[in-house]
């Protein structure tokens, strides 16, 4: 018994260490969001000799919401005579594909859709194929559910001008906030975790993540380090990492915003979360002996945020084992253990969710000007519980930790009512 | 971008703001523990506890300070405890296993409040007495905790909430807002705990300690916090909302749009002119008469 109640304790120790890390970690982000200078490389560039872009949207079933989406991407002020707007379809069984048809109808030499079959599925193997049909240096992805804003392509393809940056990742912002709880919490969540962490690590010139949502990638950069990652659940993460690894910058523009569409329902963000955590696991595993013992001797603050960052799908995990601590400690007959109870409470709160704690949601929302969805703060617990039983059951999960491609595959169902028709634009 | 600027005021609002409110807590320390005994004292009876309310003096650093408790004992779970215990523990759980949709959350909370109670269940149904708590140790416990949030929590509201650009009065009103609710809630909170406890044996403790205790203390830190966050002030970060509007509620599917009509779009007169208000006050008086139209 003895021996099981010291591992308890210095479990325990080792648990909230960690948990202060992470906690630190956010405090320090917030204080630079709020006080720092802020770094937004080229953003203001409106007249430039712009390249060549592509613009790559997967879609698989997207027919609700893919037509918002090549609306927008048709507005948008990037020069037309230099834009090509790839749709691509991944075995679609609804009217994605007839879609997809109609616009390159309308709009042939301004979108080219990409249709397939067969191959590997999933988003990088897509990405991958899609890519091997055009030359352009730069390419940016979007999902089918974005809605960018007229500016966004050049603002995107701006920092590329120096040519040390690898991927550019714009801000997403939920579209549909006001439809449910959820989305409600979601908004604070997607807040918190662009305006301040993600500025942050880009002020700091840590490592701001490339979302795979709405950025864009070096066609040279992503051959120096190997292309898309196909096996992998988050190819987005797996590109950062390769990406910092092999000394090229990635940028995050943070005014950049692009609107998505976030789960309406519980059970659509456990599957988002699920899989997210999945990714993120498979690229810790990958790439945590290299982050360390790295080539190119990176800032050791870099290894630190890099390493972090990584491990923050399995943060839950180290909580679900201090949860543990505490109870064996507890039953063991220490004298109640308020400080650590505290400490482990707090620190739930802070390193869950979408990893933001509650002062940086709150900084984050001042920030939007939107103060009074603050009110909203202590609802956030119910995100933080159900993301923590998420990870923790995909954290479990095979496909977390075994090579090879993942056997599933949940999609993140959409809730936008669909449109009939394009609306014609010209 | 928007920020804020590093001056030296915020070496005021970071120290001297909860160094006030701390060492206010400390001077009014005595009197608070003070009150805390005479309401043990006044409900005492009422919930039948019975004993006595007891004071020790603990040391907290260079202070000490009597803690007040009921001596009443709780007593080690016997069998219908158990029994009741595992019905709630099972019910709840099977309870949660059919919430679904809006209420997942809730159910999640069910689950982990089960995994607990079981934790509890499993301990009181192997262990034998004497259990390594009693109901005074534990409630002086949970006071001594509180004495010490007291103490500290203002500076926690000054590195969360003053570091940003409120009013001077505003940083000190919500640091002694949550100074005072607290000085409220503790005793509450240990009195509820106590009372569950002595009625529902040691089989509850856990729970409590674990669920209901701190966690419950860091809510109302949370809640009263999101609260102060969403006050205007007068600095840069008191705007307009820099972010595009929410998207207006989905239209429900399968309900015919509908079409304006000449009613639907009449201009509204302006409430300000004399002749519009005399209008409405004739339509107003009409209708209270039960003259007109209300369809």
């Amino acid at each position: 018994m003895e021996t099981i109640v010291r591992i308890a304790d210095v479990g325990l120790w080792v648990v909230l260490a960690v948990l202060v890390v992470y906690t630190v970690r956010h405090y320090f982000f917030t204080l630079n969001r709020l006080f720092g200078r802020h770094r937004q490389p080229f953003i203001d560039v409106v007249e430039a000799n712009w390249p060549s872009l592509v613009v790559f949207v997967p879609a698989h079933n997207e027919a609700r919401v893919i037509r918002d989406s090549l609306d927008a991407l048709l507005t948008c002020d990037y020069p037309a005579d230099r834009l090509v707007i790839v749709p691509i379809d991944d075995r679609s069984q609804d009217e994605t594909r007839e879609i997809l048809r109609e616009y390159a109808a309308l709009y042939p030499d301004r979108i080219r859709p990409h249709l397939r079959d067969g191959g590997i599925p999933g988003k990088a193997a897509a990405l991958a194929e899609a890519m091997a049909d055009h030359e352009e240096e730069v390419f940016l992805v979007f999902d089918a559910d974005y809605i960018p804003g007229e500016r966004l392509l050049k603002q995107l393809v701006a920092p590329f001008f120096d040519a040390e940056v690898g991927a550019v990742m714009g801000r997403v912002v939920p579209l549909n906030v006001g439809t449910s709880l959820l989305t409600r919490l979601l908004d604070l969540e997607r807040s918190g975790g662009y305006q301040v962490d993600q500025q942050a690590r880009m002020n700091l010139r840590l490592v701001p993540q490339y979302g795979g949502t709405v950025g864009g990638v070096r066609r040279t950069a992503l051959e120096h380090v190997g292309g898309w990652n196909i096996d992998s659940l988050a190819e987005d993460t797996d590109l950062t990492v390769r990406l910092v690894l092999a000394g090229w910058d990635v940028v995050y523009q943070n005014r950049s915003e692009c609107y998505e569409e976030v789960p309406e329902t519980w059970e659509s963000r456990i599957r988002q979360i699920k899989r997210w955590a999945k990714g993120h696991n498979q690229a810790l595993r990958s790439y945590l002996f290299s982050m360390f013992f790295n080539r190119r001797r990176l800032p050791w603050i870099q290894v630190l945020d890099g390493v972090l960052l990584l491990g923050v799908f399995a943060v839950p995990m180290v909580l679900a084992f201090g949860w543990m601590c505490t109870i064996v400690l507890f039953y063991a007959g220490y004298p109640p253990q308020w400080s650590k109870v505290t400490i482990l409470l707090v620190s739930s709160f802070n390193t869950v969710g979408n990893f933001a704690s509650f002062f940086q949601i709150a900084a984050a929302s001042r920030l939007d000007g939107t103060r009074e969805r603050i009110r909203m703060l202590p609802f956030m617990f119910l995100g933080f519980l159900v993301s923590t039983f998420a990870v923790g059951r995909a954290t479990l999960s095979r496909a977390s930790w075994l090579r090879g491609r993942p056997l599933d595959w949940e999609k993140t169902e959409r809730h936008r009512e669909g449109r009939a028709s394009s609306p014609g634009l010209s | 971008m928007i920020g804020l600027e590093l001056t030296w005021g915020l070496a005021v609002d970071l120290f001297a703001i909860p160094l006030i409110l701390s060492v206010s807590v400390w001077i009014l320390l005595d009197p608070i523990v003070d009150a805390w005994a005479m309401f043990f004292a006044a409900v005492q009876h009422p919930l039948g506890m019975p004993g006595t309310v007891n004071r020790s003096v603990y040391e907290l650093g260079p202070f000490a300070v009597a803690i007040p408790y009921f001596s009443s004992a709780a007593h080690w779970p016997e069998a219908i405890d158990l029994q009741s215990g595992w019905l709630v523990t099972v019910s709840t759980f099977a309870i949660s296993l059919f919430m679904r949709g809006r209420l997942l959350p809730l159910a999640y909370f069910l689950r982990f409040l089960s995994f607990i109670q079981l934790t509890a269940q499993l301990w009181f149904t192997f262990a034998s007495p004497p259990f390594s708590y009693g109901l005074p140790t534990y409630m002086a416990g949970l006071l001594v905790f509180g004495v010490v949030v007291l103490a500290l929590i203002p500076f926690l509201a000054a590195f969360t909430f003053n570091i940003f650009d409120f009013r001077l009065w505003q940083k000190f009103l919500l640091g002694a807002l949550i100074v005072g609710h607290l000085v409220v809630l503790l005793p509450l909170q240990a009195v509820v705990h106590a009372w569950i406890i002595h009625r529902a044996s040691l089989l509850s403790m856990p729970l409590l300690f674990l669920l209901f205790g701190v966690l419950l203390i860091l809510f109302v830190y949370v809640a009263l916090y999101g609260w102060g966050m969403s006050w205007r002030s007068d600095g840069p970060l008191d705007a307009i909302d820099r972010r595009p509007p929410v998207t207006p509620p989905r239209y429900p599917e399968g309900r015919a749009r509908p079409t304006p009509t000449p009613s639907s779009t009449r201009a509204i007169p302006d409430p300000g002119l004399r002749m519009s208000r005399a209008f409405a006050f004739q339509g107003l008086l009409f209708r209270r008469l039960g003259f007109g139209d209300r369809s």
